[in-house]
């Protein structure tokens, strides 16, 4: 980290850039990979050179270009010689519309039921508990494997299910946080002034959980986007002929030894995804969490 | 006085636990009833009706709901779990049958975990914005990003396929765990990592931490007495947490491997939808989690002063 010696300099950045300093390589690649990423979420489907369920069975299984393959085909085709490409960008497009939605979704669920529990104790801290013991000793995994098997497999059941992932942990989390806070002397003193009820949560609380709640959310992005992948591959989350990164990667594996291709651009695809959403959490929290940044001078 | 108020603290929480369970049992009951008629799904949709019917007597289906639902609890609470619909045997033995192999497969990747991740987040947080850190970091980021399935997959090309020195699926010999746990192992490892190192920079801080410092206390004196107990009791929780979901964690790296536990167990009964082994395996991942978070509460309590005041 490049020491700034100007003291006009070093205010700026400390008032309002203090994380430039911090913004290395590793985050400018996260970001510029994000933003390939809301390209290929928004426009991808007009630069896709196939259709994803296009069959071209006097292709099958070819090399990508630079491994032998030819322009026509840049990354290669499956076992039913469909460009592996073209069913890329389809399935980034979807596995990021599932994560994009998902994620606020139990973020903002979670954290507020989580204060109201900690703030008002007694039945409702009883009952919150109760429900986030339920939810939180059931693995969510097994609860959308049991859904999927019970209730049949349709999209709109698997958006509700992947959206509402991870609400327990937010509340929990949010209900220790607060507790813990609502002991500590600044905001015993703001309650003395009269402070309460949900402005206290947003001016004293909240700014004081909001870094923990950045390095959870960019984990729940992960973590979303994983669970749909998870199931895909399973063969239980999206079927075919939707493209899904977790479909692709299943489907691949079986071609592992001959066209090792059909598995890993899809695999890579969420490796890095997940990769630049953490990276750029910590950059963020860095930022944003006070306790970090006084830690970091 | 305190005794008391301690004992009805323990009993509030055995008795919630438990209420969690039936709650779940219910749920997963009504659930399971109330997506369909099990023989109709299980049987092809143009089976005779008498077949259907046949089916439904056989194993209980035509009874009142909730003459099932009193059923289900009795015999949940006799560990008896119904016959397989595939091929009739008890669900209990193919239990029993299953859970050597995830249990040993779970425990293998816990201790790696534990062993990788924790003395790893440790030296990024004591190295904090070095080059431990950030290499240390960067690395467990990196290895959380990439899902079990296609770590697995990786694993598997490297080890088994290029350097042929493990076998890539079976349970036969000591050789064959040593992939699935690597995932499984390593995966969490990253997580523990993250969470260790977070803890121990947030303990970092504390003014009791900077007044040993002031005080003159020896570095290593500091990290025994001062540190570790208190981010133990952080990590307590991430812990508990990868205990708690051993059989979760199994489904996929199970099937991956084609490891035989209750992971693989649970993904081809939910694809056959074998209904009497997919609830089993329900209930007892839920009674695991509930057992391990209510140790997990108990342990909080004894280990953490701080917590006994606040919640008195």
């Amino acid at each position: 980290m490049a020491r700034i010696d100007n003291p006009i300099l070093s205010l700026r950045v400390r008032a309002f850039g203090r994380s430039v300093a911090r913004w290395d390589t590793a985050i400018t690649l996260s970001t510029l990979w994000l933003a390939v990423c809301v390209f290929i979420l928004l426009f991808g489907v007009e630069f896709a050179p196939y259709r994803p369920t296009s069959i071209d069975l006097t292709h099958r299984l070819a090399p990508p270009a630079f491994a032998g393959g030819t322009w026509s085909h840049f990354l290669g085709t499956d076992d039913l010689g469909r460009d592996v490409l073209s069913r890329l960008i389809y399935a980034t497009r979807i596995s990021l519309l599932v994560a994009v939605i998902g994620v606020p979704l139990g973020a903002v669920i979670g954290a507020l039921i989580g204060f109201l529990a900690a703030y008002m104790r007694g039945l409702v801290d009883e009952t919150v508990t109760m429900l986030v013991d339920a939810q939180a000793a059931l693995p969510y995994m097994i609860v959308a494997l049991s859904v999927i098997a019970f209730l049949g497999n349709n999209v709109v059941l698997l958006m509700i299910i992947i959206g509402s992932y991870g609400w327990e942990r937010y509340a929990r989390l949010s209900r220790s946080l607060s507790m813990s806070l609502l002991e500590r002397g600044f905001v015993v003193a703001a309650q003395t002034y009269g402070v309460s009820g949900v402005p206290l949560f947003v001016r004293h609380i909240l700014p004081n959980a909001l870094g923990i709640f950045f390095v959870n959310m960019t984990i729940t992005f992960a973590e979303i986007m994983l669970l749909e992948s998870s199931l895909s591959f399973l063969g239980l989350g999206f079927q075919p002929p939707v493209a899904s990164l977790g479909n692709m990667i299943g489907l691949g594996r079986e071609y592992m030894l001959s066209a090792w291709w059909v598995a890993v651009f899809p695999g890579t695809v969420i490796c890095l995804t997940a990769l630049s959403a953490s990276l750029i959490g910590d950059g963020l929290r860095d930022r944003f969490d006070p306790s970090a940044r006084e830690a970091a001078r | 006085m305190m005794r008391s108020k301690l004992f009805s603290y323990i009993l509030r929480k055995v008795f919630r636990a438990v209420f969690t369970l039936l709650l779940l049992s219910t749920l997963v009951f009504f659930a399971l009833r109330l997506s369909g008629n099990p023989a109709r799904i299980l049987l092809s949709p143009d089976a005779p009706p008498e077949m259907v019917a046949a089916y439904a007597e056989r194993y209980g289906l035509n009874a009142p709901l909730a003459e099932q639902y009193v059923l289900y609890l009795r015999n949940l609470l006799s560990a008896d779990f119904g016959s397989s619909y595939i091929n009739s045997k008890p669900v209990a033995a193919i239990i029993i049958d299953r859970l050597p192999a995830t249990l040993e497969l779970g425990l293998s990747g816990i201790v790696l975990a534990i062993f990788i991740g924790i003395p790893l987040g440790l030296m990024a947080a004591l190295d904090r914005s070095g080059p431990i850190d950030k290499y240390a970091m960067t690395l467990a980021t990196l290895v959380y990003s990439v899902p079990s399935f296609f770590f697995g997959v990786l694993l598997m090309l490297l080890f088994s396929v290029a350097l042929r020195w493990l076998p890539s699926s079976g349970s036969d010999t000591w050789r064959n765990l040593i992939l699935p746990a690597m995932t499984l192992g390593i995966g969490n490892a990253a997580l523990l990592a993250r969470f260790t190192r977070s803890a121990v920079a947030e303990i970092m801080q504390q003014p009791y931490i900077l007044a040993a410092r002031a005080r003159g206390t020896p570095r290593s004196r500091i990290i025994v007495h001062y540190l570790l107990p208190n981010a133990g009791i952080a990590l307590l929780t991430v812990i508990g947490l990868m205990i708690g979901t051993t059989i979760v964690g199994a489904i996929v790296t199970e099937t991956v491997f084609a490891w035989p536990g209750l992971g693989s167990l649970f993904v081809s009964s939910v694809s056959s939808r074998d209904i009497p082994v997919v609830q089993a395996i329900v209930i007892l991942s839920a009674a695991t989690m509930v057992t391990t978070n209510l140790t997990v509460d108990f342990l909080y309590r004894v280990a953490d002063p701080r917590i006994r005041t606040a919640q008195r």
